[in-house]
């Protein structure tokens, strides 16, 4: 320690190392304030849960704490037909929506990926279009009564699956893998379908991932596809998906058959529906976190 | 010279030497394994992309009666009038204005507010120093992003509805009022004409987005190099000029780009939301509240429905959000040299 250049050394270090007073507090007020925005999103929900945990006769109690523990509510909502019937027609639309959504558009895109690919450009605008103009709703509704789909799972499902979004975001992915890889592969003599399957497809398995994920959620989650084109009234009950049941059930009157189950936890009632429909979210969402990254770093980059 | 293979033959080619279809042609040839790829997805784009534009055609009629005859053959009825255009700025003139002035309000206030909050929350993030609570935060924060709008309104709805809401009950313990309030009501707390539509319309629309369009900042953050900032520090800046002269210069083109495309989705206020708030809340509200997208819904669909008059409304709401985003789309690549395509 007596050696000077050690010590001038360290005090120098320590000098440096050591941030304002005004930092410190600042980093500590920061801290504090998203901490706070954490909880303001976390009550909300743990409130939602403890809703679903309680009977309606104390839900005048419910804070964020269930009062009444029961499993009733739960109970109620699996033995109700509609219940499972829409949650069917969600897994049945969304897992179409996710599988040939993803697979046509990559489709598409792997061509139009091509620097000389014939038509190119001419292909690229036919498919811009129909991203920038839509007709509008009356005559999507006309053409599915054309087409006899209006009204069934069908008209939701086919037209949740042409998304030229998502074609974007594979083209521009397939236009940045390595060029030296795919030309390495030409000169192997690999021809241009081997090349998309055993090459390109397992090089794009984060985008497709993060695709995947996006689907999933924005089908399992939207309900204004299946209120316009299969509609609300009770003969359509058996094709509505679980938002719209969902949506269906936010607008119950309690006021219509005050004894009924339903009315009297309709709270309660309500709030199990929505936890069951997350559960699915809720799952994959840890899986699929680490790739939406790399989905919004390409997104952006386009 | 372009060297073409064409199964185990290859030939040597002198693009100058070929005119257009024959340089066409070979690249068709060498294409052809996937030009088929397009199909499936070219085939869904004419089905549902092309095909209803037929039927834009009922705009231009006096009425259009689905009762007894096909679309097709209603379509071709001898009634066509041009008296939808005129109904849009005469005499349904007063509704659709209302409409268009609740979506601009409400987006105008969600970009001057939650836009900058998401990137203030960005900023925030980023000056977290331990990476495992930064991620813990990030993931807590956008997890509202993934649930779905009956989901996020009946959470609200559970907070703060008149009967045994969370909020009302609070209240009434602590004992700041004595009844609960309808908070989705018109009138709340006897003053006439005052609701929180709009608030609620907001304040949702950030709880369940903000989280989740900072990591678009974050990001952008996160990739400033890290030199600048000890440069800086040595030179004697604190962290609040660091944010103003660093951090926010460096991610300036990237708050342009997301300005922009904002701006680009404007007349279109979010239909799942604002429908199903309107659902829930004062039935006198709905009708002052409608948002463009859930006035072109009921008009299309609703109750008293006017086929006409909707697919005029949604030709003019078409052509706008065309203009903005092919305007927006040029700003954006002449300044940021980026856009959608």
């Amino acid at each position: 320690m007596n050696n000077p250049f050690i010590t001038v050394k360290k005090r120098h270090l320590r000098k440096l190392i050591k941030k304002p007073t005004s930092d410190r507090v600042l980093n500590g007020i920061n801290l504090i304030l998203l901490a706070l925005f954490c909880l303001l999103v976390i009550i909300p929900l743990l409130n939602l849960l403890s809703f679903a945990f309680s009977t309606g006769s104390r839900n005048s109690e419910v804070t964020f704490l269930p009062k009444g523990f029961t499993f009733d509510m739960f109970n109620y909502v699996i033995h109700d037909s509609a219940f499972w019937r829409s949650l069917g027609n969600s897994v049945i639309i969304t897992v179409f929506v996710t599988i040939f959504s993803n697979l046509f558009m990559a489709m598409a895109a792997y061509p139009l990926s091509k620097p000389d690919f014939p038509f190119k450009r001419t292909i690229m605008v036919f498919f811009i279009i129909t991203m920038l103009f839509s007709a509008g709703i009356v005559p999507t509704v006309l053409l599915l009564r054309a087409l006899g789909i209006y009204g069934t799972i069908w008209s939701v499902m086919l037209l949740s699956i042409n998304n030229v979004y998502n074609m974007l975001l594979y083209k521009s992915f397939f236009e940045g893998l390595p060029k030296e890889t795919l030309e390495a592969a030409e000169v192997d003599g690999v021809s241009n379908l081997q090349m998309f399957l055993r090459i390109v497809l397992p090089m794009s398995l984060p985008v497709f991932a993060s695709c995947a994920f996006f689907s999933i959620v924005g089908t399992w989650n939207s309900y204004s596809g299946a209120l316009m084109f299969i509609g609300t009234t009770s003969d359509k009950e058996a094709y509505w998906p679980l938002a719209l049941y969902i949506y269906n059930l936010l607008q119950v009157d309690p006021s219509s058959d005050p004894t009924s189950f339903l009315n009297m936890n309709l709270t309660n009632v309500q709030s199990a529906s929505i936890v069951i429909s997350v559960i699915p979210i809720l799952v994959i969402y840890p899986f699929v976190i680490r790739y939406i990254k790399s989905g919004i770093t390409l997104g952006s980059e386009k | 010279m372009e060297a073409l293979r064409i199964g185990n033959k290859t030939r040597k080619l002198n693009p100058k030497s070929m005119n257009y279809f024959h340089r066409v042609g070979v690249k068709i040839k060498k294409y052809a394994s996937i030009f088929w790829f397009i199909i499936p997805g070219a085939f869904l784009a004419i089905l549902f992309g092309y095909l209803p534009l037929i039927f834009i055609l009922a705009a231009f009629k006096s009425d259009f009666v689905l009762a007894i005859n096909s679309p097709l053959q209603e379509l071709f009825r001898n009634n066509w009038s041009f008296i939808q255009f005129t109904r849009i700025f005469g005499e349904d003139s007063e509704m659709f204005l209302l409409a268009i002035s609740n979506t601009l309000i409400i987006n105008a206030i969600n970009l001057v507010l939650v836009f900058p909050f998401s990137i203030l929350l960005a900023i925030m993030l980023s000056e977290v120093k331990s990476t495992f609570t930064s991620k813990l935060i990030l993931i807590i924060l956008c997890l509202p992003n993934f649930l779905s709008w009956p989901t996020v309104i009946g959470i609200w709805n559970n907070l703060f509805r008149d009967q045994n809401g969370v909020i009302n009950n609070l209240l009434m313990n602590i004992g700041l009022i004595k009844e609960p309030i309808y908070w989705f009501g018109d009138n709340i707390g006897g003053i006439g004409g005052f609701n929180l539509f709009k608030f609620f319309a907001i304040v949702m629309n950030a709880w369940k987005g903000s989280g989740w369009n900072s990591i678009m900042f974050y990001t952008a953050i996160m990739s400033i190099d890290k030199s600048y900032y000890e440069a800086s520090e040595i030179d004697g800046c604190n962290k609040v000029k660091q944010i103003w002269y660093l951090t926010l210069p460096s991610i300036l083109p990237i708050i342009a780009l997301m300005f922009i495309m904002n701006i680009t989705y404007i007349l279109s206020s979010g239909f799942e939301e604002i429908n199903l708030l309107a659902n829930i809340s004062d039935p006198n509200l709905k009708e002052r509240m409608k948002t463009l997208d859930v006035y072109l819904y009921e008009v299309a669909l609703g109750a008293g429905a006017d086929m006409s008059f909707a697919t005029a409304l949604g030709i003019f709401n078409s052509t706008v959000s065309l203009i903005f985003m092919i305007g927006g789309n040029a700003i954006s690549k002449k300044l940021l040299h980026r856009g959608l395509w």
